[in-house]
């Protein structure tokens, strides 16, 4: 328990420190009154916006209300749309954490049982094919596959497979209002999941291979065991151990928005919004979408710790 | 009396014959053991008998056949539950991320078809036979909570879980220090008595072998040299194979090279703390002493040696001599200076000067650098080196080389076509290339076979003589220490607790510990029964 607490602290100070990084880069960019306001705007405008979005205090002090509102739950509102922040991300986060948790599901429940059937045959013709198709896999920039799986899927295959090319996770539909349509999370969760699968085959066929060739499993065929306990009782969760370090980080990082994804597929999520954001200078919601990010990532990486020592007892807790 | 398991004509191929016409039995309550260098064959023998020959190697033909005439070859070993195992390293042979009740439990589970709470029992039960501490809480620990013993413990148990007529141990008590040797031994036999077991033992030992017992089968290239009952094949042996493998205990090598007075290397007050555990803040709360506060003298041309059981700090001792770790308190004097790490020239003076020899001669070599290569280079690193031509260099090689038992031609060898003793010869002469006055050598012979393990302690004597040398040898091995020094030191727990020269030590050991460890020998064993 003392360790998680250790954890969650340090985290806590990670997240004030990406904090305070990113809002003093934004701080060196151009007057963003003027800037959205325009060139010929009426001065008296744009001196009410820098009111309303408090940017006519001296920079520490907006610092300061950043941060004690951030606590609060209040991250501003945007300098566009005026919606606060805090209800943007509460749109983008959960399509974001749906089609980021899906695609790593899927892709480390077969990435994991692919990976033990190929450390079974170890030097098979089938086991070389599936690892070049995994180095394919691995190496195609995700526009290219989304692009590619949006075409093939969505458009040449439309009549088999009656999947739309693009789409977001809630249609609202004018008679019946809002409904969530699950069919369009295939293909961007398909898309997304194709590199985090063909790196997991890997991993965990490398490291079953090596679990396999252990002394305590020499132990466990002496024991007289059958060949499915042996894989699942003592293969299995030893060679967790390196697919649990890919897959964390690499879910942490897709959580922050998969952005090519999420732009070819037209899936509301975080990345999308980061991204518009971005674009348009709208730094409210590039600091809220940050905070949001930083958190998560501190999150996965203490629940990581957590898991790595429940796989492997001997990990150390200093 | 009938046999349980008996072994007709087995030969085993991987890509040649690696077992050749191997017959033996084992007999009820009795112990069969196969004595062998590495690569005799033994152990594949063993795999074979446990059906759990590697998929490269198959039985060419023989016959094995257990209880009641059961077939192995044709119906698979019965293991488990007939037949079961005891391997060599128990540190690597039980499951890392399970509890060892559940790993022993499994096995009651799946042959003989008990419920959760019944296998705890029968596990308890176990654990209380093979004298485990506790064995209720020793039920939800780890193999990494346990130490060496207490894991070997827990395989036996999980070998005898279902009530096997035969046990094959694999040099069981190989990677144990001796005191805990002499406590699974006695272990073993206490449970072969209660239980009528046939045990193949297989050993490298013949010591322990003599020790436990009734029939031997000695190996050499995959096939028997000479078997029979134990010991009328030890006491006298017809072979010469066999003759030359009991000669091969370290003896005694007589006298050493010219000594003197003089310090060579001093030891003051040394000590090694490392942090165990950390509060919130990350101070230390507690802390482990690997060495506590250790001095010693050694003079020009001294053999010294430092004996203790893993654990003791004995190699961190080594490690802090040569600089390659830095104390957290006191200081080494070399040549009356003392020596700072930080000062690298003078550092560079002194490493040239001590040379370490380490005990895995496969690692120490780079595959890819031929002999010659590996030498010249070390050779380079002295000033009078330097200035020597590659013809030169290549010379002072080949003269290295012949001085360590090796050929001319090995220089244009690789690493790869060597045995573990030429390799730790060759080990020896790139030590030498510098010419060093001061050899430290961490367990330099425990990974070779005992034949080579005293030719190579022989050729070290001769070295030391003839240049002088001094050297610590640092060995688990008494009988090591005692044949190549004159003076020794018994380490535990990070302290010196006895020092002497070697025959007083040996002969009238003052510490209780010492004395424990001396009677602990296998040459020394006497069992109850």
């Amino acid at each position: 328990m003392r360790f998680i607490l250790k954890r969650l602290l340090q985290g806590l100070g990670v997240l004030l420190g990406t904090l305070t990084l990113v809002f003093f880069i934004f701080s060196f960019v151009p007057d963003p009154a003027r800037e959205l306001a325009g060139q010929t705007e009426r001065e008296s405008v744009v001196q009410a916006f820098r009111h309303k979005h408090g940017l006519d205090q001296p920079i520490h002090s907006r610092y300061i209300s950043f941060i004690s509102n951030a606590v609060q739950g209040d991250l501003g509102s945007s300098y566009i749309t005026d919606r606060p922040v805090m209800e943007s991300i509460k749109d983008a986060l959960p399509a974001t954490l749906i089609l980021a948790s899906v695609a790593m599901f899927f892709a480390t429940l077969f990435g994991i049982a692919i990976g033990l059937v190929l450390a079974l045959f170890p030097n098979s013709k089938m086991g070389d094919l599936v690892l070049s198709i995994c180095a394919l896999g691995m190496s195609a920039p995700s526009f290219v596959v989304a692009i590619l799986v949006a075409w093939l899927f969505g458009y040449v295959l439309h009549s088999y497979t009656q999947l739309p090319m693009t789409g977001g996770m809630i249609i609202v539909d004018p008679f019946e209002g809002p409904r969530l349509a699950w069919a369009h999370l295939i293909l961007p969760a398909f898309t997304l999941g194709i590199r985090p699968l063909a790196v997991i085959i890997q991993l965990s066929r490398n490291s079953a291979i090596e679990v396999l060739s252990q002394p305590y499993i020499r132990t466990a065929k002496a024991k007289g065991l059958s060949r499915s306990r042996i894989l699942f009782r003592h293969v299995l969760r030893n060679s967790l151990n390196p697919v649990l370090t890919a897959t964390s980080g690499w879910f942490a990082s897709m959580l922050a928005g998969a952005v090519f994804v999420e732009f070819v597929f037209g899936w509301k999520g975080m990345g999308l919004l980061m991204f518009n954001a971005l674009e348009r200078g709208d730094l409210p919601i590039v600091m809220g979408c940050t905070l949001v990010i930083s958190t998560i990532f501190v999150l996965v990486n203490v629940g990581v710790d957590i898991l790595y020592g429940i796989l492997d007892p001997r990990v150390e807790r200093l | 009396m009938n046999p349980i398991l008996q072994v007709k004509n087995l030969t085993v191929a991987f890509d040649k014959v690696v077992v050749k016409d191997v017959c033996f039995s084992v007999y009820p309550g009795q112990t069969t053991a196969i004595v062998g260098e590495s690569g005799s064959g033994k152990t594949v023998t063993s795999m074979a008998v446990m059906g759990l020959l590697p998929p490269s190697g198959r039985i060419i033909s023989g016959e094995i056949t257990g209880v009641n005439r059961l077939d192995y070859i044709k119906n698979g070993s019965p293991v488990g539950t007939e037949i079961s195992m005891v391997f060599q390293d128990p540190m690597s042979s039980l499951n890392p991320s399970m509890r060892v009740g559940s790993q022993v439990g499994e096995s009651l589970r799946v042959h003989l078809g008990l419920n959760a709470r019944e296998a705890t029992q029968k596990v308890i039960e176990l654990f209380t036979e093979v004298e485990l501490p506790s064995p209720r809480e020793t039920l939800n620990k780890y193999p990494h909570e346990l130490s060496g013993g207490q894991k070997q413990r827990v395989m036996i148990a999980m070998a005898l879980a279902c009530e096997p007529s035969v046990l094959v141990a694999d040099e069981p008590t190989t990677a144990l220090d001796v005191t805990v040797q002499a406590t699974i031994l006695n272990l073993l036999q206490k449970l072969q008595k209660e239980r009528n077991l046939g045990v193949l033992f297989i050993s490298h030992d013949l010591e322990v072998v003599r020790s436990i017992a009734q029939h031997v089968i000695v190996m050499r290239f995959g096939e028997i040299v000479e078997q029979g009952l134990c010991l009328d094949v030890l006491d006298s042996p017809s072979h010469p194979y066999t003759i030359e493998l009991i000669n091969s205990r370290p003896k005694k090598i007589c006298e050493g090279g010219v000594r003197s007075h003089q310090s060579l290397i001093e030891v003051k007050n040394l000590g090694l703390e490392f942090t165990t555990s950390r509060n919130f803040w990350g101070n230390p709360t507690k802390r482990f002493k690997a060495v506590d506060d250790v001095s010693f003298i050694i003079n020009t041309g001294e053999r010294v040696g430092i004996v203790g059981e893993s654990g003791c700090g004995k190699s961190t001792l080594g490690l802090l001599m040569l600089g390659l770790e830095k104390p957290s308190k006191g200081e080494v004097v070399w040549k009356n200076k003392v020596l700072n790490v930080e000062d690298e020239k003078s550092m560079k003076e002194f490493r040239r000067e001590a040379q370490p020899v380490f005990q895995d001669p496969f690692s120490a070599l780079n595959p890819r650098m031929k002999i010659g290569k590996a030498i010249c280079e070390a050779i380079r690193q002295t000033v009078e080196g330097k200035k020597l031509s590659s013809s030169q260099q290549l010379q002072e090689a080949k003269s290295l080389l012949l001085e360590v038992g090796l050929q001319e031609e090995d220089l244009e060898k690789f690493p790869s076509s060597f045995s573990g003793g030429m390799r730790q010869r060759i080990v020896l002469a790139r030590a030498l290339a510098v010419k060093p006055i001061f050899l430290i050598l961490d367990e330099s012979v425990a990974a070779l076979d005992l034949r080579i393990q005293s030719q190579i302690l022989e050729l070290l004597s001769e070295i030391q003589k003839n240049r002088s040398l001094a050297y610590l040898f640092i060995s688990h091995d008494l009988d090591v220490i005692r044949a190549v020094c004159d003076r020794v030191l018994v380490m535990k727990d990070g302290r010196i607790i006895e020092e002497g020269s070697t025959d007083e030590v040996f002969n009238s050991p003052v510490d209780s510990y010492t004395k424990h460890l001396l009677e602990s020998r296998p040459g020394k064993l006497n069992f109850a029964s």
